[in-house]
């Protein structure tokens, strides 16, 4: 179950430190999750804006946003095309509340926008037909 | 596949396979039931993606927890929820979480089985009765959900009307046996519960 | 100041027998400590022969010893407990990731537990006891500087500012860096407003990398600054007591001692700006460089060290190691060399 990670805890002492010596507030500025407006599901989409990936706008960023860091420049990287949070999120190996929280981020920088997950109350026929004529074609 | 053909440009370097371009809406599918009983094994037949993990720990699920002591922190590992993806259209995208389904997880599922489309509900007809709480549970909480029994190497095989009525469920849930370790059987689980959810929503009042 | 002792410390033996075996025994453990850990059957045996040199000076039953030896035990039992919980505490935020009021809470408590592991190493070091952590891979520059962010209060109102693409840190040399910075870090939040930032950053030099620690204090007057570097460079490794109680004698004897037994060097001096700029100054030695990676590429993903190539020969900290000991078994002390200042690019 734990292919993905391949982490062998606590094969030993010392590999007990293997998570790093860095603890995640450091990365979050102490916060625990994103603000209350900003609403991140486990679905939404996130994609990056323009083209920050390339260096120039990187380096730009870097020095106006003082908090960017690796991390940051990951999910950048990653959203060239859409990608979920929860993606996002098992790429980076960080739970799903830091993540979120430099997801936002990077959506105060501008540097990500977000499509909206739907969440039917109500599912639409419409919406499930299309599932369903995907689902019959694979 | 249709949609899943190309390699996209940020694969080479980042070893993410990120969506198609036009994909806008994604939708959850929980896929749900007690220990060992095919959940990530039917993510991974179906899903389009390598299963990745979530970051949720637990226990080693092989372990009880009763039977650890109190200096067991060993035995934590990362498993918790896997999950796979299925691009169904140019903007539509499903992920599949396969969540436990033991009460000690249940924290798990307030950021998904609320707002998921559906849930496939997997049981091992050798061990039923560990399924009820998971029923109950969707029941309470309004989530649709179809019932799909995984058919074991040895185990029995029961017509889905021995199944619906041992699970004291409505006429209209499907019921149905399958395969998770086949694409095409799980896909026709995906299927099934697509078709179910469908009717339900056609129908005045919805699922239910 | 620190490199004098009251003679109420000392009043039960002359000073003058006692100190010199103490400090050449405390040495003895010390090395003994690394020498278990060293790969190299030659610099083993070359520890051992100095061990023994030591040992052969040790007075018995010293009533110091006895108590150095329980400040060391107390130190490895928090140091134990800690390290669990910071295991434990990882795995908990992962387990409650979604609910981001647990996880800022747990968030909190870990803060809290790394605040008092770093006392629990402090309390070792100044007993005369090396860093016992370690990591298995090397640990990029940023993640040096966010491992000592992690370890004090005021993390947020610390800075990262440039830093060398591809340098890092051995794993087996990383802990005493890091606790060296963190305690630099620390006296820096201290010592300025509250509201004022601390910037840290880090340069590549020919022979290593340098951190440099900046904070916008009201600076020291040239006897404070001198002082605080005669702490820094306090060449007594005996047990200090003395120091556990006072907050910027405590963090500055233990930088000494770490930059000591590490062969890292640490200056202070007054920055353009008013403030103190702090420096740490890694040898070569103590690196690991990845030389293909790509400048644009994350050094670190997740938190997690970069995976690496290459190793280097193994070189794990030692006990004064440039300077050796002398024919006592005392340390032998390298002089303050001005020359030997890192010079800003």
């Amino acid at each position: 179950m734990t292919r993905r990670h391949g982490r062998d805890v606590g094969s030993s002492a010392d590999d007990a430190q293997d998570t790093g010596p860095e603890r995640i507030y450091v990365l979050t500025g102490g916060r625990g999750g994103p603000h209350a407006r900003t609403r991140l599901d486990l679905v939404t989409l996130v994609v990056a804006v323009g083209k920050p990936w390339q260096s120039s706008a990187v380096s730009a960023a870097i020095r106006e946003h003082r908090r960017l860091f690796p991390e940051h420049l990951a999910i950048i990287r990653y959203c060239r095309r859409p990608l979920s949070v929860v993606e996002i999120s098992a790429h980076l190996r960080l739970p799903f509340s830091a993540t979120a929280v430099l997801i936002e981020d990077l959506l105060e920088a501008e540097l990500v926008r977000t499509r909206a997950a739907v969440m039917p109350v109500v599912p639409d026929p419409e919406l499930i037909e299309e599932v369903l004529r995907g689902l019959q074609r694979l | 596949m249709g949609f899943n053909g190309s390699e996209s440009p940020g694969d080479l370097r980042t070893g993410v396979r990120t969506l198609e371009p036009t994909a806008a809406i994604a939708l959850k599918i929980a896929v749900v039931g007690p220990l060992g009983v095919g959940k990530s094994t039917l993510v991974r037949s179906v899903s389009e993606i390598s299963p990745l993990t979530t970051e949720e720990t637990m226990s080693r699920q092989s372990v009880p927890i009763d039977a650890l002591g109190p200096s067991s922190t060993k035995t934590h590992t990362t498993v918790a929820m896997d999950f796979g993806r299925i691009t169904v259209s140019e903007r539509i995208v499903l992920y599949l979480f396969g969540t436990p389904g033991q009460e000690r997880f249940w924290f798990l599922w307030d950021g998904l089985v609320d707002g998921a489309l559906g849930a496939v509900v997997i049981v091992d007809v050798r061990r039923l009765a560990e399924s009820f709480d998971v029923l109950d549970r969707l029941e309470r909480r309004g989530c649709a959900f179809i019932v799909a029994a995984n058919g074991f190497p040895g185990s029995p095989i029961y017509r889905p009307e021995e199944l619906r009525e041992a699970l004291d469920l409505p006429a209209a849930v499907p019921v149905v046996n399958f395969d998770a370790r086949d694409r095409e059987s799980s896909r026709s689980v995906l299927v099934s519960l697509a078709e179910y959810l469908l009717a339900a929503a056609r129908r005045p009042g919805g699922v239910g | 100041m620190l490199a004098t002792r009251s003679p109420a410390e000392s009043a039960h033996l002359p000073a003058a027998l006692v100190l010199p075996a103490v400090l050449a025994f405390a040495v003895g453990l010390g090395v003994a400590a690394y020498a278990a850990r060293l790969r190299g059957r030659r610099l083993r045996a070359r520890f051992e022969a100095e061990l023994e040199e030591a040992t052969r000076l040790r007075p018995s039953g010293d009533p110091r010893e006895s108590t150095r030896r329980a400040f060391v035990n107390l130190a490895r039992r928090i140091q134990s407990i800690v390290n669990r919980q910071l295991r434990e505490l990882r795995d908990m935020e992962s387990r409650h990731g979604a609910d981001a009021d647990v996880f800022g809470d747990l968030l909190h408590i870990d803060h809290a537990t790394a605040l008092i592991g770093r006392l629990a190493d402090s309390l070792a070091v100044l007993a005369g006891e090396p860093p016992e952590r370690r990591w298995s891979r090397p640990i990029p520059v940023l993640g040096v500087l966010r491992g000592a962010m992690s370890r004090i209060t005021e993390y947020p109102r610390v800075d990262i500012g440039r830093l060398p693409d591809q340098a890092a840190v051995d794993g087996e040399c990383a802990e005493p860096l890091i606790h060296a910075l963190a305690e630099l870090l620390d006296n820096a939040a201290r010592y300025s407003p509250p509201d004022s930032r601390v910037e840290v950053g880090a340069y590549e030099v020919p022979n290593g990398v340098v951190v440099d620690v900046l904070d916008a204090g009201v600076g020291m007057g040239p006897d404070a600054l001198a002082r605080a570097d005669l702490a820094l460079r306090a060449e007594n490794f005996g047990f200090e007591i003395s120091a556990l109680g006072d907050a910027p004698r405590l963090g500055l004897a233990v930088v000494g001692r770490l930059a000591q037994a590490t062969g890292f060097e640490v200056s202070l001096q007054r920055s353009n700006a008013g403030g103190i700029r702090a420096s740490i100054r890694v040898p070569e030695s103590l690196l690991y460089t990845e030389p293909e990676q790509q400048p644009d590429t994350p050094q670190a993903e997740g938190m997690q060290p970069a995976h690496v190539r290459r190793r280097p020969a193994h070189r794990g900290p030692q006990l004064a190691e440039p300077a050796g000991l002398t024919a006592q078994g005392l340390p032998r002390r390298r002089r303050y060399d001005p020359a030997a200042e890192v010079v800003e690019p």
